[in-house]
């Protein structure tokens, strides 16, 4: 199966502390080493806690920042080896879409305008045709009669119309990628489902690939076709989502199973709290051999000194653990017992 | 049984805006008994956080407090002079926030902002005042607490602002505890972290806590009752057990229905249309009635009885009211 987004090794760093004459005083690996790919139609979750490096992940796939090592390939092609015409094809193909539907919006301009802008830009419909092509688009993410919609602002919406606003203006270019940062994580409950439906029904009709960064693991389960999460800037394990959710092989990933709520008071008192201690450190001062062994209830002390390779444990399923053979032995949540035994 | 340590009854906050008057709290009741742990869940522009806000008087204009009462250990907090209510915050009735960051002096160690709390509520002179503040640090498992209390609060990450916050509300010893969205902003894990802490510290000092929140994963696990609200009013309450195993409201089912968990199935999220009313404008009858799936022709008129099919449970449904008749 060829890849529609390939990533590879890729690296981003940003220098911190830097004056005029001065060399910076440390550099932030926000991404240090990291290499996933999507398939034409699949949906891939980024996982993990804030500053691991996936919103950045997520800003170098656009092209909003510059990688500073490693390739992004796109359908084959090296993103960064392009001309300008293939570049500009590319940044049609992949769309956004942003955690805050409040921020992403210009207030200065009705719907038709946020609409036809993209339309305009990337030469989708002659100009006669924005009108109707902007109902379209409306009425494709469930806003309709759009007519109620094209020429208002969009203070005069609610967050989850402004959320469907922000996918149509993604949606105008015809993309075959989404890139959607936290989509859903700034609405409320009965909302984000609604939006979560509609993002899985377009997914279905029109075919596309959407890498979903998110921390919310109830939306990776019903959502996602597999899994990557990262800590601090690299990928500690990935594989398909059933796998990841069944048999963790990083003590990260069980950890964050494990703390992640469970809406159900029988279960979620019987389960034994593995709760990680301490927060995320640093990502100037990563710690040596695994990042995770400061954190680590199974950390010996080869993983303070060695960098633990991933190696693969069943199709596509990946660990970057020393231990992650002996994963049947860590405590797992009650729940995730039962879901495997189903 | 014993009195409860807070009882609410027909709480009335509207605010005055000039779109015209916000309803966003209509005669609200709970309960709070001594230790319990009490939810009061919903969504954004439900009016809870504007009960809690109410609960210690701190409501601001466009915002007044019309009518109801407010029992803490006897006395209607509503009647209280504002000398007495300062007294009571911070001290018999603490409360934390979802933004820690709001609530800390940025110019301020993290001791001193305890410390002051401290003198504010219990007249302890500084040196002792300051005790106080390590022995709360260290209440909170604040590592190295005796090297944090001379930090500033930019120099600790999300999760200890918050173990501060929690700290500084808990060296009075509450009887009541007012958390509003505290791990909203943290991290999954830390969130984990924090809940563990709140719950042990509850048992410590045998505090009781209304845990305001829109997250029914963690009132599963961390609540003893619930009260569901919408649109300002309380729409159902009930045992944590006996909330997710039936739930009564069409409201509370279709939250259950849209949260989430890891044990997700994949064809979750089934979703309520719509979105919450304008409280300045809410619908006539009952206010759910518009994005009800089993509204009846009377819900868009009358307004819903509150049923109690069981003590400790009631919900404001014509649909209950149906059964019982």
């Amino acid at each position: 199966m060829s890849a529609l987004l390939e990533v590879r090794d890729l690296q981003v760093h940003f220098p911190i502390g830097a004056r005029l004459l001065r060399p910076p005083a440390g550099v932030v690996r926000a991404v240090d080493g990291v290499s996933l790919s999507i398939a034409e139609g699949e949906v891939l979750a980024v996982v993990g806690e804030s500053g691991c490096g996936k919103t950045t992940l997520a800003r170098a796939v656009l092209g909003l920042t510059k990688p500073t090592g490693g390739v992004i390939r796109f359908r084959g092609g090296d993103v960064a080896l392009q001309s300008t015409a293939e570049r500009n094809a590319y940044y049609r193909q992949v769309q956004m879409v942003f955690q805050d539907p409040f921020d992403s919006l210009n207030p200065r301009k009705t719907v038709l305008q946020t609409l036809a802008q993209p339309l305009r830009i990337h030469s989708i419909v002659p100009a006669g045709e924005f009108r109707a092509e902007a109902t379209r688009l409306l009425e494709l993410v469930g806003l309709s009669p759009a007519a109620l919609y094209l020429d208002r602002y969009p203070h005069q919406f609610s967050g989850g119309q402004r959320q469907r606003i922000c996918i149509a203006r993604a949606l105008a270019v015809r993309p075959s990628l989404i890139v959607a940062d936290e989509p859903v994580s700034a609405l409320d409950i009965s909302i984000r489902a609604q939006i979560l439906t509609l993002l899985r029904r377009l997914q279905q009709e029109l075919g596309l690939s959407y890498l979903f960064i998110t921390h919310d693991l109830g939306v990776v389960r019903s959502l996602c076709d597999r899994v990557v999460v990262m800590y601090l800037g690299r990928v500690v394990e990935e594989g398909r989502t059933e796998d990841i959710f069944a048999g963790p092989r990083h003590p990260y990933t069980n950890a964050l199973l494990a703390a992640c709520p469970l809406p159900d008071p029988v279960r979620a008192r019987a389960r034994k709290r593995a709760t990680l201690t301490g927060d995320v450190p640093s990502p100037v001062n990563p710690p040596s051999g695994c990042r995770f062994h400061p954190r680590c209830p199974v950390a010996r002390e080869i993983c303070g000194r060695d960098e633990p390779a991933a190696r693969e444990f069943g199709p596509g399923h990946r660990s970057a653990c020393h231990f992650a053979a002996e994963a049947d032995t860590w405590e797992r949540p009650a729940w995730q017992l039962a879901v495997t035994a189903e | 049984m014993d009195a409860p340590l807070l009882q609410v009854e027909g709480l009335t906050t509207h605010l005055f805006t000039d779109a015209g008057t916000v309803r966003a709290v209509e005669g609200v009741s709970l309960t709070i008994g001594r230790g319990e742990a009490v939810a009061l869940v919903g969504e954004s522009g439900c009016g809870k956080s504007m009960t809690a806000l109410s609960l210690m008087r701190l409501v601001r204009p466009p915002g007044r407090i019309l009518g109801g009462r407010v029992e803490f250990e006897g006395r209607n907090l509503l009647d209280l002079r504002e000398e007495e209510m300062r007294r009571l915050r911070g001290g018999d009735i603490a409360m934390i926030f979802q933004d820690p960051m709001t609530f800390l002096n940025p110019l301020m160690r993290v001791g001193d902002q305890i410390a002051e709390a401290v003198r504010l509520h219990q007249g302890l002179d500084s040196r002792a005042a300051w005790r106080a503040a390590l022995a709360a640090l260290e209440l909170v498992r604040i590592p190295a607490p005796d090297s944090v209390i001379e930090y500033y609060p930019h120099q600790l990450s999300g999760g200890m602002r918050q173990r501060v916050l929690i700290a500084m509300a808990i060296s009075s010893r509450p009887s009541l505890l007012i958390a509003d969205e505290p791990t909203t902003a943290l991290d999954v894990t830390v969130q984990a972290q924090i809940m563990e802490l709140l719950g042990d510290i509850r048992r410590e000092l045998g505090s009781a806590m209304l845990l305001i929140t829109h997250d029914l994963g963690l009132v599963a696990e961390y609540c003893d009752r619930i009260y569901v609200m919408y649109a300002g009013q309380i729409v159902e309450e009930a045992d944590v057990g006996p909330l997710f195993a039936s739930p009564q409201h069409p409201y509370t089912r279709a939250l259950l229905k849209s949260t989430l968990g890891p044990d997700a199935r994949v064809d979750a999220f089934e979703s309520i249309s719509g979105q919450p009313p304008d409280l300045a404008r809410p619908p006539a009858g009952c206010r759910f009635h518009p994005r009800c799936p089993e509204a009846l022709a009377r819900c868009a008129h009358d307004e819903p009885p509150v049923i109690r099919p069981a003590a400790g449970r009631q919900a404001r449904c014509w649909l209950l009211a149906q059964d019982a008749a």
